[in-house]
């Protein structure tokens, strides 16, 4: 069956009502309002303006919920009434495109790397990334994990190979130990620290692995695509010789893990 | 009054909607609850929480998946990807029906999260019923509509919203989900009486209810799933049960999740309330 084609007075009355309903802009509004008993009733006890102010009163609120309960690390550092602002602008740039919130922080990453100017950009940038980690592993797609006991009796074979990372796991490079300042709201300030972390999904929620930097970086290298031991030869010349040493000394255990936690799927 | 329904589905008796704080309680009580209802997309996401979570729940209840975002009066085409991914949905439950809003949630890509409302015009509705006969087509199992609240009505609107539901199922062929807290909430608004929507709904249709708590604000009444039925809505669901013959029954409460035995408390009362009710002369 052909898809039908909306009437085109369906089309008008629902795109003035999502303008209506989601404008900041003064003159949108104003326009909005002032348009508003053209396209709706009023009742007994309220006008056209006022029945639409129920739709506004209920959209903004929803949406900034959702983000409070998604980001409650970001809420924390910006303050509660800070947060809201910022995340207002922030869904009046990117409008939600997904039938459900929980992909409402999808675009908060570009929206601050462009809209967010203020003197803690980046610490902002690097918390806002960590959770949305979190909120992405647990809804993001497992794909079929790779196999890797067929090649033991050909590890050569196995270095030639080309993978990606399954879908929910995110490679991070983080300067503050966020996962501590948010699981404890006795913290002023989160410590100033270096970690390198891949955040997965377990069990329909998100878990958090600690690599070292070589592993890091070798992890990042294969999910660009590099077959295994271009990836390693990579991730290696980035290296200092100490910490070549402690990568090359976990290398093995983060092989293993890698396996076991079936972040590898074959590249197509 | 026996009526003979259009669908060939079981009567389920008296549900709830499934909801994360009484997980435990529901998969070890037995015989109090006769079937659950699901938010569909809780379900439809990619990875994480997908169908198969249901698994203990299907094993000790029938579950009916219940959409949010079908958004069948969008101006928007429907969404191919979650048409696929509710029909793994379904295949996974294997329910005797499904439902969604007669609403539009969002045009032009961007979604409102919210269940707006249709202006109610013949063109409307032909364009609404060829989509859900699409959804029809590609779910294979009958499909019901849900009767919104609302607190807008549009000045184009031809037709009263129970002669726009009836000619939509009617067109579409498809059964209805009467929310009994709604048409009151949607009678407050917009000063109808709430009989003579119920009176004008093809009763062959109804394959389930949904009973709910609202806010009283005065001037106008929200449908806020967030605290007991009111005896209000109970009265209307008293008079509507005799009018629509053997129809499933559900409580829905979304916010303020209060214990498992308070919402059973209400399951009962909707419980006595049809017993007495459905066979009382209309």
């Amino acid at each position: 069956m052909h898809p039908p084609k909306p009437p085109a007075s369906l089309i008008k009355t629902q795109q003035w009502l999502s303008t209506a309903i989601r404008t900041l802009d003064p003159i949108q509004r104003e326009l909005a309002d002032a348009e508003s008993g053209h396209y709706l009733t009023r009742s007994t006890f309220l006008d056209s303006q006022e029945r639409l102010k129920i739709y506004i009163s209920d959209y903004w609120p929803r949406c900034l919920d959702a983000l409070e309960a998604d980001f409650p690390g970001l809420r924390r550092w910006m303050g509660n009434e800070n947060f809201r602002i910022w995340m207002t602008s922030y869904l009046d740039a990117y409008p939600s495109r997904s039938f459900t919130l929980s992909h409402l922080g999808q675009d908060l990453l570009p929206f601050l790397k462009t809209a967010y100017t203020q003197r803690d950009q980046a610490q902002v940038i690097e918390l806002a990334r960590y959770e949305w980690a979190t909120l992405f592993a647990a809804f993001a797609p497992h794909k079929p994990a790779f196999n890797s006991k067929k090649y033991h009796q050909d590890p050569k074979a196995l270095t030639q190979m080309r993978f990606r990372l399954q879908p929910h796991l995110s490679l991070l490079h983080l300067t503050y130990d966020w996962p501590t300042w948010i699981s404890n709201d006795t913290l002023k300030k989160p410590k100033k620290k270096e970690c390198y972390l891949a955040i997965f999904q377990q069990n329909d929620y998100f878990e958090s692995y600690t690599l070292t930097k070589g592993g890091y970086l070798l992890l990042t290298e294969i999910d660009k695509g590099y077959p295994l031991h271009l990836a390693i030869e990579k991730a290696f010349s980035e290296l200092t010789p100490k910490e070549a040493q402690t990568t090359e000394s976990t290398l093995q255990t983060l092989f293993k893990d890698t396996v076991q936690l079936q972040w590898l799927t074959k590249r197509v | 009054m026996a009526i003979k329904k259009r669908f060939d589905v079981p009567f389920l008796g008296f549900g709830l909607g499934l909801r994360a704080p009484h997980y435990e309680e529901l998969l070890s009580s037995s015989g109090q609850v006769d079937w659950l209802e699901i938010i569909s997309e809780n379900y439809m996401l990619d990875g994480g929480q997908g169908p198969h979570t249901l698994a203990p729940f299907k094993e000790k209840y029938t579950v009916i998946p219940h959409g949010v975002s079908l958004s069948l009066g969008s101006a928007d085409a429907l969404d191919k990807p979650h048409l696929k991914r509710l029909k793994a949905l379904l295949s996974y439950l294997n329910p005797p029906w499904f439902s969604d809003h007669l609403c539009w949630a969002g045009v032009g890509g961007a979604h409102m999260h919210n269940l707006l409302p249709l202006p109610y015009t013949q063109e409307t509705v032909e364009y609404v019923a060829k989509k859900i006969a699409i959804i029809q087509d590609t779910m294979g199992i009958p499909f019901l509509i849900e009767n919104l609240s609302s607190y807008v009505e549009f000045q184009e609107s031809e037709m009263t919203e129970w002669e726009f539901i009836k000619a939509i199922a009617e067109t579409a062929d498809c059964g209805i989900l009467l929310d009994v807290n709604n048409i009151y909430v949607s009678s407050r608004n917009h000063h109808f009486d709430p009989m003579d929507y119920v009176r004008g709904i093809p009763a062959n249709r109804v394959i389930q209810y949904h009973i709910a708590g609202h806010q009283d604000h005065g001037t106008y009444v929200l449908d806020s799933h967030d605290r007991p039925v009111r005896d209000e809505v109970w009265d209307l669901f008293a008079k509507t049960v005799p009018l629509m013959g053997d129809v499933s029954v559900m409580i829905e409460r979304d916010d303020h999740i209060p214990p498992l035995s308070e919402l059973l408390e209400e399951l009962n009362h909707a419980k006595a309330i049809y017993t007495k009710n459905i066979y009382a002369p209309t």
